[in-house]
């Protein structure tokens, strides 16, 4: 593809939010004094900012650029991350799992595991946890660096290293509130610049009932039927019948429950948002904030991706096309980047710019955040240094920003030498995230599982995860990173199903283990569990201002199943 | 919080707003249109945000 040409007005908007972002960082140097200011925002975040920051740390640039490639590939099923999977979990973990993460006072999602489990059960999870924030912000940076590089034709050194450098002065100086505030900035920058985009794509494909029209014409040539790339589950009966190539069970059980339920309720990137909200009815409501915009995102990130194909497919006057690979097959990660080159013009390309620079660095900046938290804490404070004065911890804080920076640096070059990064960095969140939610599952709700159980079901739904990914392959793969290294038994029709069902066996078997093996060992005594066990902890009272959680949860859900029953 | 970030919200959109109005009316053509018609709609929530803190209290 040519390379995009920027007109002064989009590098003054580019250079607008620089100012804004490094402005924020700078004023709040002043009001960060301690490491409680510095790691949890001083416990003082209303529920609204912090529910965006919960929606936008997830909100990265390969989240918004990701979503839109699916959309053009698999079409509206797509949105079974938000409508079956996100929306759901997000009202699960507001409704019943905030209260012990906030209600335990633990400062960390591994501390948590700590005061429920045990330590070794916490090392456990700290240390997977902190190399997998490095390692993800590591590709995020990679990412960036090479989307600039192919759009702007800037050098992946010095985008990669400008990007890391403002992110690093915001972090270190405002810590987590600095974060928080970029996150939510990046979120309306994200409906600024992704809102035209919408519009000027519906108005070029004949609006919502061309675009079906479209689709339809699509799908059929593709071998499939009529509505398969508007419909959310009427082709879900056979693998075959849908371009994800998953059935109904699969989805529902590896996407909806296990993988969405295993990272929005457990990885700390996400729950430390809420963690830092000003009261316990405002950590409730922070995700449940969230589900709201969620619910409609996938109008702003997949419905591109849709009109994408829909032009590239199925004919346009407008000279719409996805680039293709040098393999033949269509390049759907270009699908956003080619969508504003096409409809926007100088100033609004400025912007459309901006708000997927702005996910690229509040993505990075959110991983780093957790990873300064969790090393200072459940590293450092517990195995090297504990009990030193609280001033230390923030020195230490600080310090950890500028290194979880470096091997983000580290990790983006390693990832320019091995180009199957991306890929396993996938795999190693399926291996690590979905037993870790059976391990909470149990843990907060039935008192009798203990610390043995715990751990060795973490490890043991890890080793299923890998002996499941040995064993299978998608179609067209060959055995490597892509599975089958120990000698292939089954093949899925797509990637995508195999990590559902690599999903499904992990959390299966940290589920039954850490079942047998609690009991079979001693139980911990009620006393120790009080605040952190469902049976044992006061029911949360509401403090009145505004609809109680529950309610609010349950009108979610109702507008969340009438959207599935409408794309049925 | 340290800082009204409802004002922050709003100057930042204002800031952008404005520049894609002012950008647009310098312009010709339906591209310059589409920078006024979002820029205004941009400068708009912008002024609401902007306002918002004042406007409350107010209330």
């Amino acid at each position: 593809m040519g390379r995009l040409v920027l007109a002064p007005i989009d590098y003054s908007i580019l250079l607008t939010y620089t100012v804004f972002v490094l402005g924020i960082g700078w004023l709040l140097k002043e009001k960060t004094k301690t490491s409680e200011d510095f790691f949890h925002s001083g416990h003082g975040v209303p529920a609204w900012i912090a529910g965006l920051a919960f929606l936008s740390a997830n909100l990265g640039a390969q989240e918004v650029m990701g979503m839109a490639a699916s959309g053009a590939k698999y079409g509206i099923m797509t949105s079974h991350f938000y409508w079956a999977g996100a929306v759901p979990a997000m009202l699960f973990v507001g409704v019943f799992m905030m209260p012990f993460y906030y209600g335990s006072k633990a400062r960390s999602v591994p501390e948590y595991l700590r005061l429920r489990f045990d330590e070794k059960t916490r090392g456990l999870n700290a240390i997977s946890f902190a190399a997998m924030t490095v390692f993800s912000s590591g590709v995020s940076l990679y990412a960036l660096g090479l989307l600039l590089s192919a759009l702007l034709g800037w050098g992946f050194d010095v985008s990669i290293l400008t990007a890391a450098s403002i992110v690093l002065v915001y972090v270190f100086f405002g810590g987590l509130t600095s974060a928080i505030y970029n996150e939510v900035l990046q979120f309306f920058l994200i409906v600024a610049g992704f809102l035209p985009l919408v519009f000027a794509g519906l108005r070029d494909v004949g609006g919502w009932g061309g675009l079906v029209e479209r689709l339809n014409g699509v799908a059929v040539k593709q071998g499939f039927a009529a509505g398969t790339y508007t419909q959310l589950w009427q082709n879900t009966a056979n693998p075959a019948a849908n371009p994800m190539g998953i059935e109904w069970f699969g989805l529902a059980m590896g996407l909806g429950f296990v993988l969405s339920f295993g990272y929005w309720c457990t990885d700390f990137l996400v729950v430390q948002r809420a963690m830092a909200a000003e009261s316990m009815d405002a950590a409730r409501r922070t995700p449940l904030i969230a589900a709201v915009p969620k619910m409609i995102f996938p109008a702003l990130v997949i419905v591109p991706g849709l009109i994408a194909i829909a032009l590239t497919l199925g004919g346009n006057t407008s000279g719409f096309k996805l680039p293709a690979k040098p393999d033949g097959t269509l390049n759907y990660d270009m699908t956003i980047p080619m969508m504003l080159a096409h409809y926007f013009p100088p100033g609004l390309l400025g912007l459309g710019l901006t708000a997927l620079l702005a996910s690229f660095m509040s993505g990075m900046a959110g991983n780093v955040t957790a990873f300064n938290t969790v090393f200072t804490y459940d590293i450092y404070g517990a195995y090297i240094r504990p009990n030193a004065p609280e001033t230390h911890y923030l020195k230490v804080g600080r310090l950890t920003t500028v290194a979880g920076i470096v091997a983000s640096i580290l990790a983006a070059y390693a990832a320019l030498r091995f180009n199957n990064i991306m890929d396993l960095l996938q795999l190693v969140f399926a291996f690590v995230n979905a037993p870790l939610f059976a391990t909470f599952l149990l843990g907060m709700f039935w008192k009798r599982a203990t610390g043995h159980g715990a751990f060795s079901g973490l490890l043991l739904g890890t080793i299923a995860a890998a002996a499941h990914h040995g064993v299978t392959l998608p179609a067209h793969s060959v055995a490597g990173l892509k599975g089958g290294w120990l000698g292939m038994v089954t093949t899925y029709p797509s990637e995508m199903a195999q990590n559902f069902w690599t999903a499904i066996w992990a959390f299966s078997v940290c589920f039954v283990a850490t079942f047998v093996i609690s009991l079979a060992t001693a139980p911990h005594p009620d006393e120790s569990l009080r605040g952190l066990v469902y049976s044992l902890t006061d029911k949360p009272r509401s403090d009145g201002r505004g609809l109680r959680p529950e309610l609010v949860a349950i009108c979610i859900l109702v507008a969340v199943t009438a959207l599935n029953i409408i794309f049925w | 919080m340290a800082l009204d970030l409802r004002i922050v919200i709003g100057r930042l959109l204002l800031a952008i707003g404005l520049q894609l109005v002012v950008y647009g009316f310098l312009h010709d053509g339906r591209a310059a249109s589409m920078d006024i018609a979002w820029g205004s709609g941009i400068t708009l929530v912008g002024a609401i945000f902007h306002l918002l803190p004042r406007l409350v209290k107010t209330a």
